[in-house]
């Protein structure tokens, strides 16, 4: 009964993937007829060669990115919420997002503090640089994990980072230009749209690294469920464990904030909707469920943007937010009962 | 002589902190042997889970160190139960026991014939075969107890080290878990140490006690020893416990003593009751009681008869005063 209750909520995820996916295709400025779509994406040609190029460049380019994004952003969520063994732990409570953050600031609004890093930030700059804020918080977090025993201090001082990196952020705001502040404000928004293929195939092969990370730990990530002695007396070794889940975590996140912009409560929110469809604390069922469930979130996420109308979409983080913080909420409220 | 399993050396346990090492146990030499169920007695606070853990290591020692015979890997070698809090509520009984097996699984668990037979020879040494589809949440603290310990045997190791696996039981379940780590080490040939609290049960079913004393040492002996050269009451100093005959003293106020005749559980259940009341029973007593057992139990006395104890007394104290 339970089992195939299960293989019904595994068939029904699975579909709603597909769903989404689609659907994500399918709206647009431009109407082009599903048939077409299904025509452009088994590589025939349509009967409109403009669609083509639509439906390839733009809309399954910002598809893969939803997918892309959702799963390694979810991935991420899991992992830091078992290791810290805390249910409000994610990506961006590390202080990850906002170590790139601060780095996206530095690039976009430095003309403006008399120094210039970057003479004209494209958007692989920003790219880089992001990349490089969330290096820098994970070194520093990294170094005093060594220091601190306890994961919930490892937890505030992600915090205390994020706090420090926006107080900073705020400074150069108020130094910055109307045009710079702007741009930053835009990539703080979010977005899925506007990656490359060159950038999208960058972030599948950082999500591939991620993941086949996290798959090697789900062996030290289930044990870590009983705490850290019960860990070692499995023969799980704490350190390698940690510095894998954390680096891989970093990598995923890392990537997906330089892209896409700080996206929030998608890692926190995903893995408890997923456990509790699923019903399991099981990483080895959980990692593929947390991706396909992440990306299907995202997806949805960006198809709702779309919804006022066909000339505006609204910023993704909007949306992501408006989804994640009553889970969170109702997270605080249910306590004990969903940590894992 | 059985086969000694593991050994401290000159093991100091404790915890280092700023302003130097806070030692809680020093210099110990202490060997655990196949088929013997220890016993870790000692006050609170005394360091009893840290010194589970230092062996165990999980915990780094202050000195010394602690070995174990043979060259399989630590977690190969010592299972244990701790009184850490687990998290995996939603967890199924049987998931979080093939956990046991992860000492001998690659980074893909999956679970080999020789794994799920050793789950199953866990459980059915445990009995728990009713909870196996039952989650980590909805259980009582007694049966997660028995979980733990049946998660701990499937690691299929010769040392077992139980951190307080009876505190908040009741009786019943105490004695079981009592009775089958006993049964465990003898018919498995296994070494288990238990910290534990219970005086009581640990002194109807422990092969040998340590015990921790206040002067950082530890005291090795079996248990009747121990009783006799005074040595539990130095450290617990037990008030009102009588240790050498299992009870609790009683302030003998009445003045009239009693001569109890009878047999068996009945008899020491009348003299429990006359004692508790503060009668003395003994051979020279002015007021005699026979106790009748055929064909109901009665109670004699002064040529009266009562059907039960409560009411003897209550008649008793008319009768002396």
């Amino acid at each position: 009964m339970i089992a195939g209750n299960k293989k019904q909520h595994k068939l029904f995820l699975q579909g709603l993937l597909i769903l989404a996916f689609l659907l994500n295709l399918y709206l647009g400025s431009v109407s082009i007829p599903l048939v077409e779509i299904l025509k452009v994406l088994s590589f025939q040609e349509p009967d409109n060669a403009i669609w083509g190029k639509i439906v390839l460049d733009f809309r399954l380019s910002k598809a893969t990115t939803c997918v892309l994004g959702g799963a390694a952003l979810s991935i991420s969520g899991l992992q830091m919420q078992t290791l810290f063994r805390n249910p409000l732990a994610g990506p961006d409570v590390l202080g990850l997002s906002s170590g790139a953050s601060l780095a996206v600031s530095l690039v976009l609004m430095s003309g403006a503090t008399g120094f210039t890093l970057f003479l004209n930030p494209g958007p692989l700059g920003v790219a880089i640089a992001a990349s490089i804020g969330s290096l820098v918080v994970m070194m520093a977090v990294l170094g005093i994990s060594t220091k601190v025993k306890s994961s919930t201090s490892l937890l505030i001082v992600g915090l205390m980072i994020g706090a420090a990196t926006s107080s900073i952020v705020s400074v150069l705001q108020f130094m910055s230009g109307a045009d710079q502040q702007q741009a930053f404000l835009i990539w703080t928004f979010g977005s899925v749209g506007g990656l490359n293929w060159n950038e999208i195939s960058i972030l599948a092969i950082l999500l591939l690294i991620g993941t086949l990370g996290a798959v090697l730990s789900i062996k030290s990530l289930n044990a870590w469920l009983l705490g850290d002695h019960y860990a070692t007396n499995l023969g799980i070794n704490l350190k390698s464990a940690k510095l894998r889940i954390i680096l891989t975590t970093c990598l995923m996140t890392g990537a997906v904030t330089a892209f896409c912009g700080p996206i929030a409560f998608v890692g926190i929110a995903v893995p408890h909707i997923t456990k509790l469809f699923l019903n399991t604390s099981e990483h080895k069922v959980l990692i593929p469920w947390v991706a396909i469930m992440g990306a299907t979130l995202l997806l949805l996420c960006d198809i709702i943007a779309q919804l006022p109308g066909s000339a505006h979409v609204l910023p993704i983080n909007a949306i992501t937010a408006l989804i994640g913080a009553p889970i969170v909420i109702w997270i605080i409220l249910r306590g004990n009962k969903v940590i894992s | 002589m059985n086969q000694v399993l593991l050994k401290t050396k000159e093991l100091s346990v404790g915890y280092s902190i700023k302003s130097g090492n806070k030692v809680l146990l020093e210099n110990l030499e202490l060997s655990l042997q196949a088929g013997e169920l220890v016993c870790f007695m000692g006050p609170n606070g005394i360091g009893k889970s840290t010194f589970i853990r230092t062996i165990a290591g999980l915990h780094p020692p202050l000195k010394g160190e602690t070995i174990i015979s043979g060259n399989t890997p630590l977690e190969q070698s010592i299972a244990v139960v701790l009184t850490d809090k687990i998290l995996p509520n939603q967890m199924r009984v049987y998931d979080l026991i093939t956990f046991g097996r992860y000492p001998y699984l690659s980074w893909n668990i999956k679970l080999t014939a020789t794994d799920k037979a050793a789950i199953d020879k866990a459980i059915s040494l445990t009995g728990i075969d009713d909870m196996l589809d039952q989650k980590i949440g909805e259980l009582s603290d007694g049966q997660l107890q028995l979980v733990m310990i049946t998660r701990a045997l499937a690691q299929e190791c010769p040392i077992l080290l139980l951190d307080e696996p009876t505190a908040h039981l009741d009786l019943n379940n105490r004695v079981e878990i009592m009775n089958l780590l006993r049964a465990l080490a003898h018919q498995s040939n296994k070494a288990i140490l238990i910290a534990t609290h219970e005086l009581d049960l640990v002194l109807q079913t422990a092969d040998r006690i340590w015990l921790a004393t206040r002067d950082k040492k530890i005291l090795s002996g079996i248990p009747e020893d121990l009783v006799l050269d005074d040595s539990f009451d130095k450290i617990f100093q037990l008030k009102g416990f009588d240790l050498k005959t299992g009870k609790i003293k009683h302030h003998l106020h009445q003045l009239q003593k009693i001569k109890l005749e009878g047999e068996g559980s009945t008899y020491l259940w009348t003299k429990n009751a006359l004692e508790r009341c503060g009668y003395e029973v003994t051979e020279s007593g002015s007021v005699i009681i026979k106790i009748k057992l055929d064909p109901t139990p009665t109670w004699i006395v002064n040529s009266h008869s009562y059907p039960t104890i409560e009411s003897m007394i209550q008649a008793l104290k008319i009768v002396v005063n």
